[in-house]
């Protein structure tokens, strides 16, 4: 068994790693900031619908959560089970939108009320105060909170596992189970290292940038 | 329809509750070009409140606000109380708020110019962009177009907020505590500057103070007690 080979196959299950990353990334953040306006909006049902499935999401394995996705619908509704990465995809994107809404809630709550009067008294509309003024300061605030989950959002990617989608530490499980090899599920720990290291660099880049306001 | 012989400002009988707690209990004034009003009050006589219903930050309850004889808003009639014209209503006044309130992403100047971004504008790019760096030359903060707002101290940011009121040319300046969050040599220098712009602008302007140095450049004082008006109307030391 070739070091070469085995990286070979590794990376395999590092690319379905990196493209279950960064769909639930591209796909959570917004339907975050949707549900956090929906967690902040003045029509109480609304808001409590979005609290309580916050509440649901975030007091539950996102394990068991990606088990509900796949197997759910077909011994609830005996409906066919989906692929089993869109399972996964559905749960994470789920189960990350409702953290990253609390991130943006937090993060829009804590923008002074001067910054929407000061808007005001110009003659700004709503959506001018929010996407001029407020929204700039809330990502300044958020990116801090926001890169933590991001960076845990790459090390959960390991739990699509336990539906067997074929993501990296089943990749590297596989060699134990063939071969009675262990050093490629060591090994599959560089993979997340760097991943990790080049996503710091490039939150640590995004803070600097965003650090001549202050506020 | 403006009047030019009605007076800038007009409140008639102004209340203000929130919920259960009325704030405002009915307060009638009437303010002339070039006049400066000061309302003074303990904290919770109503002061802050009575300044932010005349700029429409809150909805009054009841009565009447009109500016050169335009009714701007009344109570009784939902028509003037639509968002859109309230926004544009907003424009007659430039406020000065105790927090500074500049928009932080923003530069010293950027700030200074945004009443242009957002009101209307024939004015070309070259001549605002002139008007803002002498607005902030006036208040003494040329060399600090370029920096932002957590950038600079307490008072320089109370200046711009000042260069950013006057350069709108709003018909009337309303103060909050202008000089509440600074200290008192800063805050000596920021009344320094409100009684020279007054002197040489000739402003219209309502401050709201508890400071007697503010008050005192004032023509006239409305003393405020629970919510009414105990002593209204004093003639002071003109500043102008």
């Amino acid at each position: 068994m070739s070091f070469l080979s085995v990286t070979l196959r590794l990376l395999e299950g590092f690319g379905l790693t990196v493209e279950i990353f960064l769909i639930t990334l591209v796909c959570a953040l917004p339907l975050g900031l949707v549900i956090a306006f929906c967690s902040m909006s003045g029509f109480r049902p609304l808001r409590y619908l979005s609290k309580t499935f916050v509440w649901i999401i975030r007091s539950t394995p996102l394990m068991l959560q990606v088990i509900l996705v796949f197997y759910g619908p077909g011994l609830l509704w005996g409906l066919d089970s989906m692929g089993r990465t869109e399972a996964v995809l559905a749960a994470f994107v789920i189960n990350y939108a409702a953290y990253f809404s609390e991130i943006f809630r937090g993060g829009i709550e804590s923008i002074p009320k001067g910054q929407y009067e000061a808007g005001q008294v110009l003659g700004m509309t709503k959506n001018q105060i929010f996407f001029k003024v407020i929204l700039l300061q809330v990502v300044k605030r958020i990116v801090p909170p926001l890169g933590n989950e991001v960076i845990t959002l790459v090390k959960d990617t390991s739990l699509a596992r336990v539906i067997a989608v074929r993501e990296l530490i089943w990749i590297a499980n596989e060699y134990i189970a063939t071969y009675g090899l262990i050093w490629p599920l060591f090994y599959s720990m560089v993979f997340y290292l760097i991943f990790c290291g080049l996503l710091t660099l490039l939150l640590n880049y995004t803070e600097r940038k965003l650090g001549y306001f202050r506020v | 329809m403006l009047n030019s012989h009605a007076p800038i400002l007009e409140v008639r009988d102004l209340k203000k509750d929130f919920d259960a707690t009325e704030v405002i209990k009915g307060i009638s004034f009437s303010l002339e070009q070039n006049e400066v009003l000061s309302i003074i009050g303990s904290s919770g006589s109503g002061k802050t409140t009575l300044l932010r219903c005349l700029n429409f930050l809150e909805t009054p309850s009841e009565g009447q606000i009109s500016v050169k004889g335009e009714l701007l808003f009344d109570a009784a009639d939902p028509a003037t109380q639509r968002e859109a014209d309230i926004r544009k209503k907003r424009l007659h006044f430039g406020l000065v708020f105790q927090s500074f309130n500049l928009l932080a992403p923003l530069t010293a100047l950027e700030n200074v110019m945004l009443p242009c971004y957002f009101g209307p504008s024939g004015e070309s790019r070259a001549n605002r962009l002139e008007r803002a760096r002498g607005a902030l030359a006036r208040v003494g903060l040329a060399d600090k177009a370029k920096q932002r707002p957590p950038e600079l101290s307490g008072g320089e940011r109370q200046r711009v907020a000042i260069a950013r009121a006057l350069f709108g040319k709003p018909r009337l300046i309303l103060c909050d505590e202008p000089t509440g969050n600074l200290d008192a040599k800063t805050g000596a220098e920021v009344i320094g500057l409100f009684v020279d712009l007054v002197r040489e602008q000739k402003l219209t302007m309502v401050v709201v103070t508890h400071e007697d140095r503010v008050s005192q450049a004032a023509r006239r004082v409305l003393r405020l007690r629970d919510g009414r008006l105990v002593e209204g109307l004093a003639e002071m030391g003109a500043a102008s």
